[in-house]
């Protein structure tokens, strides 16, 4: 043990100069870096890469955005009427007995006498003044709110029927009136007790509150609505009692409906648009005098040698401005999984770590260019599969929003076969590698 | 002299046998978990094969020798007969932290494992087998550039490191022939990897964020023969003379990763080393040793000749033995060595001088069976060439033995 105990000291020595910490010595290379590497960009044109460009929509609808809109010739041309319906008062009130105490109350059950439908609007996406006249009346036809449309009512599988008049049909007019938005947030229109008790209905489906306005050049975001009913309760009919729904469904319909672009990017709307198309890489690379003074041209390029990708779009104003971006959109491209099943392909995650949120002024005047970076996919389609998981990389890729829909406006890109078509900004990095002294 | 080796001999050999296997190597374990040769030092290792490392010990570096002619009976890779004398196995190890400050005042430091080997005595025979250093390749450079992408200027840094270290193992045979003469020869081979990375990192601002380096690497194994000769010569008992000489095949680097396809074949020069050691007055001797190479031919095979064609390393030393502590012998060294190093720094040769401090210790009762010794050495010294590279260092070296039957 006491030789154990003394072989100790300089093993412990040596253990505690191993703790000493290990630095490169580091110079700046002044030159002498032995490796010759040239850095090279390239854009290729979408005529270079892209193949099946292709513009799908239908993903989604109006009715699954957050809000509704009205617009009245809006750039122009833009319609738009929303529609509201709204869930079931409560079934009793509490009144007091007519034999009761002052603060005693039972639960009533009562009969409306009034009603009036309170719309709020978002103060921050008003357009066309402050002052708006708006016109608003209870429906009379069957509709559906996830398929309705300006033309047609109910647009479901087995069951398409259309408005009588175009844009929600006749209406029981519940009046016109005057908003000034800088005044307040919300408007009001009056209803009748025939019309609040229809809609206590719930099985009816012709019941609704359509709202359009009447102001040209208009455009207004609607945040939220609310019916709210005075009724008289039967065990104390000389009390007016006001109880409000805490349920509503919105959405609108619009006109016109633009069309599907054949050689233009659209991205965004609702129903929601999508572009797609499948990426080809080149092989090899021509370059030009510097770097094929380093190497031999064409030189074969692989995921290792690339360093930068990133897909640059052309924005351009919409032919339908009544649809121009009203407010940021959020691009994201994934990739579709089952190209052969487009446009119901299942899409795969996103490619970008944040989508990129692209401000409405691009869309706006002199085009701009926005420009998505994807290297490690574009690495990953050079490797012809994903290096963590092993499996195939999709070439297809669909461009979108983030969210679909995202907003009635859609942003709109120069396509294929136009000036300003999408381009690939790849750079590669080549040298002639590593070498001994 | 190495008393506590030679010492132990007398001992029966079946004294705690196992306890004494067992302990050797838990003493060593620690040894075998550092880096071997696997760190920077210097600015020279960016030049030709790098920067040249003599697998010494401390004994030889305390007193400024190049590893031949030091008494006693020790391993030393450098010097094939100084094993002969080994009457029990032994292992040895060295462990070698240093530093440096750079020509531009920055400071590096290192850990590294010089040498590690181990004897076992059959008959009149000793072998063994020997770990060492040969050349360090660590280093890393940097430039700060401006490309020109499609016309527009773009900062980048490029990059370019080094790693990875060559060494050498023997294994060896030695013999006393006479009573005052001893032989020893050793072959073995070159060792290691080689390690060449280059990255380029364009700036992400000017780029986009999504930029990747590009990185470019190859991986190169070492190989090629060794053989190596010395002999040592007592003509009285109070003089040591050796002599060896190791002849080298080329070093051959050969592609092992990275996708490289370069071979590397580099002659490396036939070394001879010579030196004694004398004693001038009772506990008080005087070593001297040198060593010759030519490394012409060498710096033909490389892309750039930067070798300086014939390469020095001179050194003598003192070593007083008469001090002790707790009544065992704890000897005190001090030397001076000059070392031409073989690779020329920006066109200028290179030169290292060096002066030394050491002092041995006995970490077992002299009659203690296993015997264990633990050396140590401090240099001091800079490393030269023209203006271009002046380099200041310090480095010290412990080494174990450890001896059982």
């Amino acid at each position: 043990m006491r030789i154990r105990r003394r072989w100790a000291i300089p093993v412990l020595g040596l253990v505690a100069f191993s703790g000493c910490t290990d630095e490169i010595p580091t110079s700046e290379g002044g030159g002498d870096i032995p490796v010759d590497a040239v850095s090279y960009e390239l854009h290729l044109p979408f005529e270079s890469f892209g193949r099946d460009f292709q513009v799908f929509g239908g993903f989604g609808t109006q009715a699954d955005l957050p809000g509704a809109v009205v617009a009245h010739e809006w750039q122009g041309e833009l319609e738009a009427r929303t529609l509201i319906r709204f869930g079931g008062l409560p079934a009793t009130v509490d009144a007091r007995p007519p034999d009761g105490e002052e603060d005693e109350t039972e639960a009533s059950e009562y009969v409306p006498v009034s009603g009036q439908v309170v719309i709020r609007f978002d103060p921050d996406r008003v357009e066309g003044g402050s002052l708006f006249e708006l016109e608003g009346g209870s429906t009379q036809t069957d509709w559906h709110r996830r398929s309705a449309s300006w033309e047609m009512a109910v647009d479901t599988i087995g069951d398409r029927r259309p408005w009588p008049e175009p844009g929600g049909g006749p209406v029981r007019p519940a009046g016109v009136e005057l908003w000034d938005s800088a005044e307040g947030d919300s408007v009001i229109f009056a209803v009748d007790s025939v019309t609040v008790a229809e809609w206590e209905d719930l099985n009816r489906d012709d019941r609704g509150f359509l709202l359009r306005s009447l102001t040209e050049g208009s455009r207004l975001h609607i945040a939220d609505a609310q019916l709210r009913v005075q009724v008289r309760p039967t065990i104390d009919p000389d009390t007016l009692i006001e109880v409000s729904t805490t349920e509503r469904e919105l959405t609108f319909i619009y006109s016109p409906d633009p069309p599907l672009s054949t050689s233009a990017f659209q991205i965004g709307g609702a129903p929601s648009r999508r572009a797609t198309f499948r990426i080809v890489l080149p092989e090899t690379l021509e370059g030009d005098e510097e770097l094929c003074a380093l190497v031999t041209c064409p030189v074969p390029i692989n995921a290792d040698l690339l360093v930068y990708a990133g897909l640059e779009l052309r924005t351009r104003e919409s032919e339908n401005p009544g649809f121009q971006p009203f407010d940021s959109i959020a691009v994201d491209i994934r990739p579709a999984l089952s190209p052969d099943r487009l446009p119901r392909s299942p899409l795969g995650p996103p490619i970008l770590a944040d989508a990129e949120v692209l401000s409405p002024e691009l869309f706006q005047g002199e085009p701009g260019v926005v420009e998505i970076p994807m290297t490690r996919y574009v690495r990953d389609l050079f490797r012809g599969e994903n290096p963590q998981t092993g499996d195939p990389v999709p070439s297809t890729l669909a461009i979108l929003t983030e969210f679909e829909p995202w907003d009635l406006e859609f942003g709109t890109f120069q396509g294929p076969g136009t000036e300003g078509a999408p381009s690939l900004r790849l750079i590669f990095t080549l040298s002639d590698g590593v070498r001994l002294p | 002299m190495n008393e506590s080796v030679t010492r132990t001999s007398a001992l029966p050999s079946r004294v705690g046998r196992p306890a004494t296997l067992k302990g050797m190597v838990m003493a060593l374990v620690p040894l075998l978990f550092l880096p071997i040769g696997a760190d920077g030092q210097s600015q020279l290792a960016s030049e030709g094969l790098g920067l040249v490392m003599e697998p010494l010990d401390a004994h030889a570096r305390g007193v400024g020798g190049v590893g031949v002619g030091l008494p006693g009976w020790y391993l030393q890779v450098t010097d094939p007969s100084a094993s002969a004398g080994l009457v029990v196995p032994a292992i040895t190890g060295s462990l070698q932290p240093s530093a440096a400050t750079l020509t531009d005042g920055r400071e590096v430091g290192h850990t590294r494992f010089p040498s590690i080997g181990a004897s076992y005595p059959y008959g009149a025979n000793v072998f063994s087998v020997h770990f060492g250093g040969f050349a360090d390749q660590e280093f890393r450079l940097e430039d700060d550039i401006v490309l020109n992408l499609a016309g527009e200027p773009v900062e980048a840094v490029d990059r370019f490191e080094s790693t990875g270290s060559l060494g050498q193992v023997r294994v060896g045979w030695s013999r006393r022939v006479l009573e005052s003469v001893a032989l020893g020869f050793n072959v073995g081979s070159y060792v290691g990897t080689v390690d060449r990375i280059f990255s380029r990192f364009l700036d992400p601002e000017a780029v986009g964020p999504d930029v990747e380096p590009f990185i470019t690497t190859g991986r190169w194994r070492a190989s090629g023969p060794i053989v190596g000769g010395g002999v040592a010569w007592d003509p009285s008992e109070l003089i040591r003379l050796s002599a060896s000489a190791t002849w080298s095949g080329d070093l051959k680097l050969r592609p092992s990763a990275g996708g490289v396809t370069e071979v590397g074949r580099y002659p490396i020069p036939f070394e001879v080393r010579a030196g004694g050691t004398v004693a001038l007055l009772p506990g008080l001797a005087l070593s001297a040793s040198l060593s010759h190479a030519d490394w012409s031919e060498t710096g033909d095979a490389l892309r750039e000749d930067e070798s300086r064609g014939a390469a020095w390393s001179y050194g003598a030393g003192v070593e007083w033995s008469r001090p002790t502590i707790l009544g065992r012998a704890m000897p005190i060294r001090l030397g001076v060595r000059q070392r031409d190093l073989p690779f020329h720094f920006d066109g200028e040769p290179a030169t290292e001088n060096m002066l030394s401090a050491g002092l041995g210790y006995n970490l077992t009762d002299p009659e203690a069976f296993p015997s264990a010794r633990v050396d140590f050495s401090f240099e001091r010294g800079e490393r030269s060439a023209g203006p271009a590279l002046e380099e200041e260092f310090w480095r010290s070296t412990v080494t174990v033995r450890l001896t059982g039957g």
